[in-house]
Order: C-alpha cells, then structure tokens, then sequence
C-alpha cells in the first residue's frame, strides 16, 4: 500500500481523498480543523442573511471511511525527507498533496485590521461575514466603498458580485437614493478580462455603481474614514467592504524555495508537482498557478493528481469555471483555461440557479460520486469548443 | 505587487502573456505618470520595462 499523505481538509483535499482507489493507497488526511466550510456562501452569510449552520459540516463526515482523518496542524513538510510534522506528531508518506488553501492576511495592508474587525469581510470567516452583514443591516446611507486590496485574491468575480449585492439589498431596504457605491479595482477595469468586463461594467453602470480604477489600495485611516491608492487617489468612505490580500498556510517547507513570497507552494502547471519533486503535488489555492483561486480548480486538479497517483497520464489545463452571481437573479460563468482566453458568456437565470444549485450538490460532489455529470458538463462547456461553435456570439 | 515595493527611480520588468498588456499598461503610466521604458514582443511573452517616477 502506498501512504498518500494529504495536508489540508477543504475541497481539493478531500475530494481527493475520496477518490482514491482504497485497495492500493493508504490515505491520511491532515488538517487544521475539522470544521469544513463552503466559502463561496460567505457571499450570501454578508450580503442576504444566510444561515451559516448551512454551509460547514464536519470533515470527517465528508471523508470516505476508509481515509484516516487526523485534525492537527502541520507546521512543517520536509519533501527531501518524504515526512510532515505537527506540533506532536511526525508522519511519513510515499506521496504527499498540499492542499492546505490560502488564508486573509490584513495586517499587509495599514489600517485594513481594524477596518475588517470593526466592519467585517466576506472572505476570511463565518463570523466575519457575519460582521458584514451586521455593518450593512444598520447601514442607513452614505458611501460604500467596496474593493480588493491585493491583485490576487479568492475568487476573482467577488468583489463584482458584493458590490451588485449590496446594491440589491441597499434599493430593497429604500436607501439607495442615499446611497453612492463605489467600486474600487488595482486593475485597468471592473472585472480583470476585458471579455468579462464587457459583461460586467454595463450592468454595474446601469445599477449606477462607480468604478475607481488602478485604485491599488496603499493604507486606510480609519480616524478621517479615507482609503488611499499607491497611485495617488483617495476615497472616503462610510462603510468599506475590503478583501484583505491573501497567504499561503505557515508551513515550513525543506527546501523554503519552494514557497514564494505570498506563501504559495512554486507548482509546475500541467504536472501538479511542486517544483523539483516527483511525489510531491499541490492543489488548489494553496498553489501559485496562472488560474483564479477557486473551488472549481481544487475540484480538477484533485482529479488530475488522482490520475497521476494511480499511474494514469494526466495534465491540468488551467479550466475555470467560475460562477458570477450579476443579482436580480441573473448569473454568469467565467470560462477560460491557460489557453483559451475567458469567454463572452451571456447572463441568464439558468446560469444562476446552476450556481445556486452548486452550493446544496457540493457536499455530494466531494464524495466524487457525481463525476460522470461534472465531466460532461464542462466538456460541454469547454471553452474552446464554445467559441469555435459560435454558442457564445450567438447568446450575446 | 512590484509597485507596492518600489521606490522612485527604480525599474520593473514585467512579463505578460496577453496582448491586452500594451493597451493597460499604457492607460496605467497615463494615469499614474510612470514611464514605459520599453514594450517588446518576444516569441514566447511580452516584455514592458517600467520605470517608477512617483508613488
């Protein structure tokens, strides 16, 4: 039996996990906390109320039964020497994957610590959007400035997705004429790909949200209630809703150069592995690939890795798959993949139940169990194939 | 990211894949009044040479 090693109990750990073959590995996974949580529903924790007992469940409930589940925290992975440590424990593997995700890190940023204490966030935790949502429900007018304060975060259509919530629920509550909403980006337009923008920037003009861009945010000053950019802009603000930057998990790595200089684990592309090891892999946020921080990357990835494992060939392409929630019920995927630019893709409602459908399948998803719909669905929506078919031209 | 560390008179290459870089990053050295050193197209990426005048 091969021991494969997995750090880290999110998506891409355990769905890996539970899809390897049980008669030829031995499979432990390790992870912080047993607590797993569905982050894409923090949106709706911050912005419409959700119930948060509704998007974490226990880790070992998720696994397959024959996965040995250990909830410790790994603090070192010596790769030469094929062993992890945790502050009791040392475990040897004959493969390891790192899935151990990113966390928010404020404290980059001066000011962002006390502004995300005292009016919360939607990508760090439960009891953040929670904050969020307290922030927003006493909102009673004014500016809200929502924005990212670092070029890479989770998932890259959130912050376009928080501002035309808050609209939403701003108009629904009758503030909106009391209300001016700003939208701030490092980035030369609303959402990064001009494909997507073209999407995009209309539908927030035409729900009279303003754009800042090149606005990469320098230092907030919570006393004078001001955002300034690096680029030489300011905004003040009466509520901000601000993405902190992200880190990989605070692991030592043997060798160090492994990690880059936001903690993401160097990892080759196609192949998985991380740099200079054969039996050593990286998955999902954790890493420093070229593609959005997302669910739906953890999901192939951890496919890929399964593949390699079991001696099959197997590269990764870079596919997202990103659901956009637009509000008013409308909804959009962004499509791309290292080659295929993100496409044109037209909102519907259908796009929107689908994302909203994805988050009460996700807990079956993990098990693997619905494979066979996934592969279908996103060979039908391989970005390649839907250009060439005109499919998107013809929706827009 | 390069930005955010500098200081005035330094120089950041920068290396993209997609063509859309020359359009952004010129409407970036407008606004911010950061000068492009130089844009070149190389078989495999595209290179802009930036050099910071203010931050």
């Amino acid at each position: 039996m091969k021991r494969v090693l997995i750090v880290g109990g999110g998506t891409g750990g355990t769905m890996l996990a539970n899809t390897l073959d049980r008669r030829r590995f031995d499979v432990t996974v390790l992870s912080r906390s047993s607590a797993h949580i569905f982050q894409p529903a923090f949106l709706y924790v911050a912005f419409k109320d959700a119930n948060p007992a509704t998007i974490v469940r226990d880790e070992r409930r998720l696994l397959a039964r024959h996965v040995r589940f250990v909830e410790d925290a790994v603090t070192r992975i010596d790769l030469g020497g094929r062993t992890a440590t945790t502050g009791g424990a040392r475990y040897e593997y004959d493969a390891v994957v790192v899935a151990t995700g990113v966390t928010t890190d404020p404290a980059q940023i001066p000011g962002l610590s006390d502004v995300n204490a005292q009016f919360g966030d939607y990508h760090s935790s439960v009891a953040q959007a929670q904050t969020l949502w307290a922030n927003l429900n006493a909102f009673q007018g004014g500016t809200i400035v929502l924005g990212q304060s670092s070029p890479v975060i989770k998932c890259p259509p959130s912050p376009v997705e928080g501002i035309l919530l808050v609209e939403e629920l701003i108009r629904r509550r009758g503030l909106r004429e009391k209300t001016r909403l700003v939208l701030v980006t490092p980035y030369p337009r609303a959402y990064p790909a001009e494909p997507m923008n073209e999407i995009v920037e209309p539908i927030l003009r035409s729900r009279g949200i303003e754009i800042m861009t090149f606005f990469d945010v320098d230092r907030i000053d919570p006393e004078a209630r001001t955002i300034f950019s690096i680029e030489g802009d300011e905004i003040q603000y009466d509520l901000p809703i601000i993405i902190p930057p992200f880190v990989g998990a605070d692991i030592a790595y043997e060798p160090a150069t492994v990690l880059d200089a936001n903690r993401f684990v160097v990892t080759d592309k196609q192949s998985l592995r991380i740099k200079g090891f054969d039996d050593a892999f990286a998955i999902g946020d954790a890493t420093n690939l070229p593609t959005s921080k997302a669910g739906v990357g953890a999901h192939l990835e951890a496919k890929v890795v399964a593949r390699l494992l079991g001696g099959a060939p197997a590269e990764f392409h870079g596919r997202t798959h990103c659901p956009v929630d637009l509000g008013k019920g409308l909804g959009t995927f962004v499509i791309g993949s290292y080659t295929a630019p993100v496409l044109k893709y037209p909102p519907n409602r259908l796009n929107h139940l689908m994302k909203m459908m994805m988050g009460r399948i996700y807990w079956l998803s993990l098990r693997g169990s619905l494979e066979p719909m996934f592969d279908w669905y996103f060979a039908r929506t391989d970005p390649d194939k839907l250009r060439k078919a005109g499919e998107v031209a013809r929706h827009a | 990211m390069a930005y955010r560390r500098a200081k005035v008179g330094d120089e950041i290459e920068l290396w993209a894949t997609d063509p859309g870089v020359k359009p952004d990053i010129q409407a970036w050295a407008a606004k911010t009044r950061n000068e492009i050193v130089s844009i070149e197209d190389q078989p495999d990426k595209i290179v802009v040479i930036v050099r910071v005048l203010r931050r």
